[in-house]
C-alpha cells in the first residue's frame, strides 16, 4: 500500500516538475515576437534552443512544437539565416509531415516558406555534418 | 593558528638552515633553535596539526607541507600538495617543481620531500627527491621525517645549489614565498628571513643574477620580488627590470612583425586568388547545393542550407588553395586543413590574437565551434561574410552558439625582415 502511495506521489511530482519545465520553455519562445538587435536574436537562439531540447527528450507537445516553430518564423524577420534551426533539424528530421502541417497550418505563407526552407535543408544534413557530399 | 605556523615555519626553518647554510655556524643555529623554542605550541595547536592537514593561518593563501607550498580548501585546511588541484594550481606553478604524479614514492605512508629545500638522491627511488616514510600524514611527523633524510645529504644539497642556478632560483623563489606568507600571518619572521638571506647570499655569488634569470616565473607578485630583494640583496629588483626590457623588446618586435605581417595580409586580400575565392562565394549565394552537390533550384543570398564548409570549399578551390576537394565533414575541423594548405591562422599569431571576425582582414577564413559541425565564413570585400549564404555580420554576431577559433589567411611561412619575438 505505501508502495502505491509513494509511487502516486512520485509520479505526482514528476508530473508537476515536467509541466512546470515545459510551461516556463514555452513562455519564453511564445515570448519570441519582434526582435530588435542582436542581443534579442542571441536570447531568441537560446530560448529556441532550450525548447527543442525539451521536446527531445520525448516531451513532444504539439502547442510547443508549434509555439517553436512561430518563434524561429519570427527570427528570420530578423536572421534571413536562420541559423540556429541546425538545433530543430534533427527533431524535424523525425517528424518532418506533422511538423510541415503545423507550419502551413500556423505560419503565413512567406514564413512557412522560410521555415521550411531552411528545415528541408538543414535535416538532410543531420549526422553527416556541413559539407555532407563527405562520405564518412 | 598563527602559533602552528610559526611552529611550521620554524621546523622548515631548521631544516632549511641544516641544509643550505653555506658556512654553518653554530652559534646562528643555536640562536635560530632558540627563536622556536620561544614559539612552542600549545598541546590545542598541537592537536590541530596532528590531522596533517591544518598547519598555516587561516589569513593566508598558501600553506606548507613537507616543505611543499600547497593552497587551502575552503575551511582553510591545507591540502597536500600531490592533489591534483594544487599541483595545476597556476599559483603554485611558481613553485616548481610541484608535487605531480611523478614525484608519488609509490605507496600509501611514503611521501616526498620538497627536493629544492632537501635535496635529492644521485640515482634510484630518491632521485627525486627523498621519500620518507610516516605512520600519518602529519606535517610535524613529516618535516622531521625530511631533515632526517636530508641530513646526510646537505653538503651535496649546498653543493647543487651553488652549481645549479635553476635549483638556486627556485630555492629563493619558495623561501620568498614562505617569508611573505610568514608575514601575512602576523610574524615579524626576522629570525627566518635573516638565516634564509645568510644561506643564500654566498650560493648566489656563485652565479651572475642573470643566469637565474630564466628559471624566475614572471608571474610571481610584486610581493614575492620585495621579498626575494630582502633575501638577496637586488634579484627581485633586477629581475624586474629584465621583465621591463624584455616586454619592451618583446613589443617592439611583435610591432615590427606586425609591419611586415600587415603587408603579407595585405597582399593576400587583394590577391587573384581571393579574387576568384569572392566571385565563386558571390556566384553561389543564391544556388541551392543537395547534398551530393549538385545544383537543385536557387535561393535568396541572405537563407542558409546548413552547408557552410561545402560552399566554402568550392571557393577555396576555384580560388587555387587546394588541388582536390578536401575531405572534411565538419568546419568546426577543417583548420588543421587550411594548416596542410599554408594557411596561417592569425588567432594564434603574436601581435594577432585579439583579432575577432569583425576585425579581420578581407579574405580570411574564419572557422568556428559550437553546435554539432561549427560553422566556417569568409571575410567579404565589402565586410560582409559569406559561406553557403551572405550576411552583414559574422555569425558569432548572431548567436552565442559559435565561437570564432581561427581566422585564417595564406600568408608566406617566411617574411623578409621578420625577427624573432621574445617570449614573456
Amino acid at each position: 500500500m505505501n508502495k502505491i502511495i509513494i509511487a502516486v506521489l512520485f509520479s505526482t511530482f514528476s508530473l508537476t516538475s515536467f509541466a512546470m519545465a515545459q510551461t516556463s520553455v514555452l513562455q519564453k519562445v511564445e515570448s519570441i515576437t519582434e526582435i530588435k538587435n542582436n542581443e534579442e536574436l542571441k536570447d531568441a537562439y537560446e530560448a529556441l534552443s532550450s525548447a527543442v531540447k525539451e521536446l527531445e527528450k520525448k516531451n513532444e507537445t504539439e502547442k510547443l512544437e508549434v509555439a517553436i516553430l512561430k518563434g524561429y518564423a519570427a527570427v528570420s524577420k530578423k536572421d534571413e539565416s536562420l541559423i540556429g534551426l541546425e538545433d530543430f533539424a534533427p527533431y524535424f528530421k523525425k517528424h518532418k509531415a506533422k511538423l510541415t502541417t503545423l507550419a502551413k497550418k500556423h505560419l503565413t505563407k512567406d514564413e512557412a516558406e522560410a521555415v521550411l526552407f531552411g528545415l528541408n535543408a538543414m535535416s538532410e544534413n543531420v549526422g553527416l555534418g556541413n559539407d555532407p557530399s563527405v562520405k564518412k | 593558528m598563527k602559533l602552528v605556523l610559526t611552529f611550521v615555519l620554524s621546523l622548515f626553518l631548521a631544516g632549511a638552515y641544516a641544509e643550505v647554510d653555506i658556512e654553518p655556524s653554530v652559534d646562528v643555529h643555536d640562536a635560530l633553535m632558540d627563536a622556536m623554542q620561544s614559539r612552542s605550541l600549545t598541546p590545542q595547536e598541537v592537536s590541530d596539526t596532528s590531522n596533517g592537514v591544518n598547519q598555516e593561518a587561516d589569513d593566508t593563501d598558501t600553506c606548507l607541507w613537507g616543505g611543499w607550498i600547497s593552497t587551502k580548501d575552503d575551511d582553510g585546511k591545507c591540502l597536500p600538495p600531490f592533489a591534483a588541484s594544487v599541483f595545476n594550481d597556476p599559483y603554485i606553478a611558481n613553485f616548481s617543481p610541484t608535487y605531480s604524479a611523478r614525484m608519488r614514492c609509490g605507496a600509501r605512508t611514503l611521501y616526498r620531500c620538497n627536493p629544492v629545500l632537501f635535496g635529492k638522491a644521485d640515482s634510484g627511488r630518491d632521485a627525486n627527491g627523498y621519500c620518507v616514510d610516516i605512520p600519518e600524514p602529519d606535517s610535524a611527523l613529516l618535516m622531521t621525517a625530511c631533515r632526517q633524510a636530508a641530513e646526510a645529504g646537505s653538503e651535496k644539497h649546498l653543493k647543487s645549489l651553488q652549481e645549479d642556478p635553476e635549483l638556486l632560483a627556485q630555492y629563493i623563489t619558495q623561501s620568498a614565498e614562505i617569508a611573505v606568507q610568514c608575514r601575512q600571518g602576523g610574524q615579524t619572521c626576522t629570525d627566518f628571513i635573516e638565516a634564509i638571506s645568510k644561506g643564500v647570499k654566498p650560493a648566489l655569488s656563485c652565479h651572475e643574477n642573470s643566469a637565474l634569470f630564466p628559471y624566475i616565473n614572471s608571474t610571481l607578485s610584486s610581493s614575492n620580488l620585495s621579498m626575494i630583494d630582502q633575501l638577496t640583496g637586488s634579484l627581485g629588483s633586477e629581475y624586474n627590470s629584465y621583465l621591463s626590457s624584455l616586454l619592451q623588446n618583446r613589443n617592439a618586435a611583435i610591432t615590427h612583425n606586425r609591419q611586415l605581417m600587415d603587408q603579407a595580409i595585405a597582399q593576400y586580400s587583394n590577391s587573384d586568388q581571393v579574387r576568384r575565392m569572392y566571385t565563386r562565394l558571390e556566384q553561389n549565394f543564391t544556388v541551392h547545393y543537395n547534398r551530393s552537390r549538385r545544383r537543385v533550384g536557387s535561393k535568396t543570398r541572405g537563407r542558409s542550407v546548413g552547408r557552410c564548409l561545402m560552399y566554402t570549399k568550392m571557393g577555396l578551390l576555384s580560388a587555387g588553395f587546394f588541388r582536390s576537394y578536401p575531405g572534411v565533414g565538419a568546419a568546426k575541423n577543417f583548420g588543421p586543413e587550411l594548416d596542410r594548405a599554408g594557411f596561417t591562422n592569425l588567432m594564434e599569431t603574436p601581435g594577432f590574437e585579439d583579432m575577432t571576425p569583425e576585425t579581420a582582414p578581407e579574405g580570411a577564413v574564419v572557422v568556428y565551434t559550437g553546435g554539432d559541425y561549427g560553422h566556417i565564413e569568409v571575410k567579404m570585400s565589402d565586410g560582409s561574410f559569406g559561406s553557403d549564404f551572405n550576411s552583414s555580420t559574422p555569425i558569432s554576431a548572431r548567436t552565442r552558439a559559435r565561437t570564432p577559433i581561427g581566422i585564417y589567411v595564406k600568408i608566406p611561412d617566411t617574411i623578409e625582415g621578420m625577427v624573432e619575438v621574445p617570449n614573456e
